[in-house]
């Protein structure tokens, strides 16, 4: 307590308190409170308080047209800082890895009656390619990551009775509760052709798709049927994702038609302090096995759950997802397998974030002849993932470090992210950072250690 | 022995500055029981203001609902492009020992996510204003103490000291005590100094816009300054607008669905 206070303190309690009659009555002369007050003002406390600010950015209620359109332009650049040498005619993989500029447009169009369509298009270019001598990139390399432009988001939406939404078109679903290791989140692909490299938001690709929610009490059942066969972006023949002396087998996608349109099911609880989540789908697994020398995927059936509940300053999450039907390369039965993944976030700090996410992934009915090229497999693959958040100056300075290992004790390798995210305006950002991969006997993932990269990327969105 | 009765004394005038005070207990009672307005919905504009005078805008609109005793209320996020369709969802719950259910909803993640919310004293979006300040307090909380009057804006106000009666709430809220002032006449807080306590701070709450909508009043325009000593560090307004009472809100709208759903 400060002395300033006991003052006007006792007099306060004197007058209003428990004290003897004859004291009540006294006020507390304005001029003794705490002096802190005076932030509020000199003498007339609203004469010296910071004076409202001069300005007024209300807007009314109809000031929103039917078509809403949003944008970024993003400069980003890398630097590949731990290869060694190459050896001579080999590819040069060290040095600047990415010099890329990229856009992104996004038009919403509201409709009557609260329907509403988007549709998102990005596309970039990479000038390394065209800086650097061209002998240094395979045609696989340039195809993949020189150009590139796709629609992501196209979608139609709206509410068709009361409780009942339905949503129809190119789209991303995320399942699950974890955040950095997926275990249910199955629907989409992911662009994983610079593992560690992806921005979140580009991380999961759409996929055509067709979905009711029907709202019910604490409850949302989710019917979906998938139209598009899409599989994940992988690391191209003759990047630095790709150590193989060969290139990518062809891979197989199935005709979109009524016969491959595939169903999933979803119910989702929200209760008082935890949430429950359940799900079955059949889809085509970005887990590929080659037959007759092609990457094909096989028709995998999953049904999860997943659930979180909050104590305190802990949000905690369990996940598990049961596969059936998977295949390999080299063995020719089916096998099943058991994701479980287990994690704790806690927010107990001030503006800050730590979380932790444990995952097993068991094969049943493991066969050594798995271990082998191309499988890689492991009958029992633990995943740790650590993520550690804090941010400053009011939001508009963010700093993550992201760790992600597999195996039990973190021998399979992975690689840890570390980046500063500044917002000099509301519309510009500058983000910097630096990925680390570890060395591990896993394939490919362990292989990347001479990958490390530095990376800037500036950001301008309208 | 004068030591003994140093430390009687001292802890007699511990117990004695620190005692609950009825009156202001009943004055916070008729805060915390006003007429605040029901089924609201209204725009919000969040204007951050860093110590060189740089702005950043955050435009947002509102959804409230009174559901019983507890509060179901729902933010989405307009503008800036960064933090477009944002969305923020809280069941805050009178009973002090339930905690809140609050969600968020990331648009970049396409995915919304629970929150453990226990620490209310973190930024909310990267404002002067923190998770706390968006709840009704608990006044079993608190002891109070009403410490003696000013005017405010041409209004008789009264003064009350509130301190925190555990570290567990100084933890959560931030806050080790907060001088308010209330205006007896429309039971309303329309000044705070709060004391914060990562880094001896102080936060100043000051209802600076003030209307009577709908027969409810309502703060149209709040500045919120956080200060060292008599630096400012940092400044929030936040300008409210279009703000309409008894709106047909149904309590399903309050759910993960919705906040998904955007606006």
């Amino acid at each position: 307590m400060k002395p300033a206070l006991l003052s006007p303190l006792l007099l306060a309690s004197l007058a209003y308190g428990e004290l003897p009659p004859e004291l009540e009555g006294f006020d507390a002369p304005a001029q003794e409170l705490p002096g802190e007050l005076e932030g509020f003002g000199e003498e007339d406390p609203l004469a010296g308080f910071d004076e409202p600010a001069a300005m007024d950015h209300r807007f009314p209620e109809e000031d929103r047209s039917p078509l809403h359109t949003t944008g970024s332009f993003k400069l980003s650049s890398a630097y590949a800082y731990g290869h060694k040498a190459p050896a001579s005619g080999a590819t040069d993989n060290g040095g600047l890895s990415r010099l890329r500029g990229e856009g992104e447009l996004e038009l919403t169009y509201r409709m009557p009656h609260d329907w509403k369509a988007r549709v998102e298009a990005r596309a970039f270019y990479d000038a390394l390619f065209a800086l650097r001598d061209d002998g240094d990139f395979t045609d696989a390399h340039k195809r993949s990551l020189e150009t590139e432009a796709e629609i992501k988001e196209a979608w139609v939406a709206g509410t068709l009775a009361k409780g009942l939404d339905l949503k129809a078109g190119r789209q991303i679903m995320v399942w699950g509760k974890s955040d950095n290791i997926r275990v249910a989140d199955v629907l989409n692909p992911l662009d994983n052709r610079e593992p560690g490299m992806t921005d979140i938001e580009d991380l999961r690709l759409p996929v055509a798709m067709t979905r009711l929610d029907y709202s019910r009490g604490d409850w949302v059942f989710t019917a979906v049927l998938v139209h598009e066969h899409r599989f994940g972006k992988l690391p191209p023949g003759g990047s630095d994702f790709f150590p193989f002396p060969f290139a990518m087998p062809p891979e197989e996608t199935p005709e979109s038609s009524f016969d491959t349109t595939r169903p999933a099911l979803a119910a989702k609880g929200y209760f008082t302090g935890w949430d429950a989540s359940f799900y079955l789908a059949q889809y085509d697994s970005d887990e590929w096995y080659l037959e007759n020398g092609v990457r094909t995927h096989p028709l995998v059936t999953m049904a999860g759950a997943a659930v979180n509940a909050v104590s305190g300053s802990w949000l905690f999450k369990g996940e598990a997802a049961h596969l059936w039907n998977l295949k390999f390369t080299g063995l020719p039965e089916q096998k099943n397998r058991l994701d479980l993944l287990a994690g704790a976030e806690y927010t107990g700090f001030t503006d800050a974030t730590l979380s932790l996410e444990i995952a097993d992934r068991h094969l049943f009915d493991f066969d050594q002849r798995l271990e082998n090229a191309p499988d890689y497999e492991e009958e029992e693959l633990f995943q740790y993932a650590f993520r550690a958040n804090k941010t400053y100056l009011h939001d508009t300075l963010s700093l993550t470090w992201l760790a992600s290992l597999f195996a039990a004790d973190g021998s399979g390798g992975g690689f840890q992210r570390f980046w500063a995210e500044y917002d000099v305006t509301d519309a510009f950002q500058v983000t910097g950072g630096l990925v680390d991969y570890v060395a591990g006997d896993m394939v490919p993932l362990g292989l990347y250690n001479e990958n490390d990269r530095l990376f800037a990327e500036a950001l301008y969105r309208f | 022995m004068k030591l003994l009765n140093a430390f009687a004394a001292a802890l007699l005038l511990a117990a004695f500055l620190h005692a609950d005070d009825p009156k202001a207990r009943a004055l916070m009672e008729q805060v915390d029981a006003r007429d605040d307005g029901d089924n609201m919905t209204g725009q919000s504009t969040m204007i951050l203001i860093d110590k060189n005078g740089d702005r950043r805008i955050r435009k947002m609109k509102r959804f409230i609902k009174d559901k019983e005793e507890d509060v179901l209320s729902m933010v989405f996020f307009l503008e800036p492009a960064d933090v477009r369709e944002t969305g923020f969802l809280t069941y805050d719950y009178d009973d002090p020992a339930k905690d809140d259910d609050q969600w968020l909803y990331l648009p970049a993640l396409k995915k919304s996510k629970r929150i453990a919310n226990d620490d209310k004293s973190g930024s909310f979006m990267g404002s002067d204003l923190s998770y706390g300040d968006m709840t009704k307090p608990d006044l079993e909380n608190y002891d109070y103490k009403i410490l003696g009057e000013k005017e405010v804006d041409g209004h008789k106000a009264t003064l009350i000291e509130a301190v925190p009666r555990t570290e567990k709430v100084v933890d959560t809220y931030g806050y080790t005590k907060s001088i308010l002032f209330v205006r007896p006449d429309i039971s309303m807080v329309v000044r705070a100094l709060h004391y914060v306590k990562e880094g001896s701070k102080l936060k100043y709450y000051d209802v600076t816009g003030l209307e009577k909508i709908d027969g409810v009043w309502t703060a149209t325009e709040i500045q919120v300054t956080t200060k060292k000593g008599k630096r400012t560090l940092h400044k929030t307004v936040l300008q409210v607008s279009d703000v309409k009472y008894g709106q047909p809100l149904e309590e399903s709208m309050f759910s993960v669905r919705t906040l998904e759903k955007g606006l």
